[in-house]
């Protein structure tokens, strides 16, 4: 289709509606994304302690099992 | 936009931080000064932090309310390191010291210092005999404690702050000493806490482990007798004949037999590393399986967003070349021009989460390796070259080979790699880069720390990144990536087979139970003696099932039930047949 004055105004117009709807939507998937971060951020957080402390118990087990043996 | 992604870092560490001041056991790298109460109070203090993150109950683990284990050695004052507590020799000593012509000094406790002149070996410099509850506190390494600590506070100030230590001096029955008391620090007694673990695995693996790698061998070296014998056994008589197969089976028997015994002894010792070893790389696997999904979505999201800036740049070029837009409104153009300004602002987020997630995937990887290393070093315990060897081919198998990526052009990929260019980071300083820990005092000791990352993963790399450049590959590249995915597949569709393979651990216990009944387990009078047979003998068939690389049947589940439980009622069956007697 050729492009006149008229059909560039509504296309245009078309395009920043298209545009500001996919600027919406990637602020959610932006803030979506940032909260899976987030997440992640927690469980590795919790790994971090979680090793620490399993260590902690396997060295606690060990010297159990030595004091009874 | 400020994203809320390192909140979770300092909300922890800011804890762990007011730990870390507080002093803790001594450091000597020896299980000895490991106590328990030592680690009773640490793990109350973790698991304090991990109840922040979430409620993990701990009641369990802490039993033991005395956990403040100092140590407190006594040294002789060493004239290198501890001239400075020495008082100034009085007029007498310098008058004595000079009629000498300033020979003797040591014969008569005199010491003659560069600041401060001559001093007397025999008096403190404040008259009570105690210089202050603690006149130095350093962090240093047990070393520097045992050769006369160093008082070079730079050099230990760089060392890793393994421990508190605090020196004093008092007069002991009229004799100057040097008191260092010496406590670890929390990430001091993690340390030493993995280096005990590690320690009982290669105990594990040289002792038990090497008994049975023989036991295996001379099973293997028995069959081959066996086989040289055929011949010699064609000119045997009869009896002979029988007598010889019975020897060697009897044998044989005896040697299966203590193979299993030490195989599900070892699976028994080793549980208390194996154990927490899986769950720790399944939760790894969880959270790389999440931010892999994570940067996949980004992909999309900021590939949805690009077209509609692409769509609207090429009706704009149009537009401009015909002459068109001066027809259109101004605000109109202009709004479109700020909606793009925004997207490209939001392609820029886009791509600064990408780099984000990669270096965290990255972390994620190695941090995974570690611990498949650790688990490989277990799992071959007990076990021959051949074994080893064949596992290691099937190891091979499922690890997606690593190639060469060339550097990705977009600024994600540039950030991903800082760390390999500047080649200066250590494992512990890349993790904590990426994971946003940095500046925290507090933090998990890689066994290997210290080494910068390259030394450490030569070959790193992680899979979300060659997602990234398959789109973009030459054909070579392609036909690199089909390589992997066929890998990939067969990884699969093992992984498949092995899900298939696996039993609930009711379905287990109903098959041995049932099998035990059959072998007669119900004619044993003594009810705790059943009990504990079908446990022990539901707990081997576990072990074999773990331990096994082929896909378990009903059928092997009762043999194997079988076989214990004939080792179980060797004994027990005569007494319980006397029980049934009297």
């Amino acid at each position: 289709m050729t492009m006149t004055k008229d059909t560039v105004k509504a296309d245009l117009q078309k395009l920043l509606q298209n545009m500001n709807k996919a600027n919406e939507e990637a602020e959610k998937a932006l803030q979506e994304i940032d909260r899976k971060i987030a997440e992640a951020d927690l469980r590795y957080a919790k790994m971090l302690i979680k090793e620490e402390i399993d260590t902690l118990e396997t060295a606690k087990q060990i010297l159990e099992k030595k004091a009874v043996g | 936009m400020k994203y809320n992604v390192h909140i979770m870092s300092a909300m922890n560490f800011e804890e762990k931080d007011k730990k870390a001041e507080q002093p803790h056991s001594p450091e000597d790298k020896t299980e000895k000064e490991l106590s328990l109460s030592e680690i009773d109070e640490l793990l109350k203090e973790k698991a304090g932090i991990f109840d922040n993150l979430d409620k993990f109950s701990k009641d369990e683990i802490f039993k033991k309310e005395d956990f403040y284990d100092d140590v407190e050695r006594h040294y002789k004052l060493d004239d290198k390191y501890d001239s400075n507590v020495y008082a100034k020799a009085g007029f007498w000593k310098k008058y004595d010291n000079f009629t000498r012509l300033g020979f003797f000094k040591e014969r008569y406790g005199l010491l003659k210092s560069k600041d401060r002149g001559l001093l007397d070996k025999s008096k403190i410099k404040i008259s009570e005999g105690f210089l202050g509850s603690s006149i130095l506190i350093h962090n240093a390494s047990s070393e520097g404690v045992e050769s006369g600590f160093v008082e070079n506070t730079n050099a230990i100030y760089d060392e890793a702050d393994y421990r508190h230590i605090t020196k004093r001096y008092e007069i002991v029955d009229g004799e100057i000493v040097k008191i260092i008391k010496s406590r670890r620090t929390e990430s001091g007694a993690v340390e030493a806490a993995g280096k005990m673990r590690e320690a009982e695995i290669s105990r594990l693996k040289t002792v038990n482990g090497a008994e049975l790698v023989g036991l295996k061998e001379s099973m293997e070296k028995n069959s081959k007798v066996r086989e040289n014998l055929s011949k010699t056994m064609e000119f045997m008589s009869k009896e002979e004949k029988e007598n010889v197969t019975a020897k060697l089976n009897e044998e044989d028997n005896y040697r299966r037999e203590k193979i299993q015994e030490k195989e599900y002894k070892i699976a028994e010792e080793s549980k208390i590393f194996r154990e927490p070893l899986e769950g720790r790389l399944n939760e790894m696997l969880g959270v790389e399986n999440d931010l892999t999904e994570a940067f996949d979505y980004i992909k999309t999201s900021e590939s949805d967003l690009n077209k509609q800036i692409k769509a609207y740049e090429a009706f704009i070029k149009e537009a401009t070349k015909l002459d068109l837009l001066d027809g259109v409104g101004g605000d109109v153009v202009k709004n479109a021009e700020e909606a793009k300004a925004v997207a490209d602002g939001k392609i820029k987020e886009f791509t600064e989460m990408k780099a984000i997630v990669s270096s965290k995937l990255d972390v994620l990887k190695n941090n995974r390796k570690e611990i498949e290393t650790t688990l490989n070093r277990i799992n071959s315990i007990g076990k021959t070259n051949k074994e080893n060897a064949e596992n290691e081919k099937n190891n091979k198998k499922t690890e997606t080979k690593s190639v060469d990526v060339e550097e990705e052009k977009e600024d994600g990929g540039k950030n991903n790699t800082e760390h390999k260019r500047g080649n200066k980071d250590t494992w512990d300083e890349v993790r904590d880069k990426a994971w946003g820990l940095t500046g925290t005092k507090e933090k998990t000791k890689s066994q290997k720390a210290g080494k910068n990352f390259d030394e450490l993963f030569p070959d790193h790399d992680y899979p979300v990144r060659e997602k990234v450049n398959a789109e973009d590959k030459s054909e070579e590249g392609q036909s690199k990536n089909e390589e992997e995915n066929k890998v990939e597949e067969e990884v699969k569709v093992e992984k498949k087979e092995a899900v298939e393979k696996t039993l609930t651990k009711k379905e287990i216990e109903k098959i041995v139970i049932t099998e035990l009944k059959v072998l007669g387990i119900m004619d044993i009078n003594d009810k705790t003696m059943r009990e504990q047979i079908i446990i022990n003998v539901t707990m081997a068939v576990e072990t074999m099932i773990q331990k096994s690389k082929d896909q378990v049947e009903e059928k092997d589940i009762k043999e194997e039930a079988r076989e214990w439980y004939r080792k179980y009622t060797k004994n027990i069956s005569k007494k319980s047949r006397q029980s049934k007697k009297t």
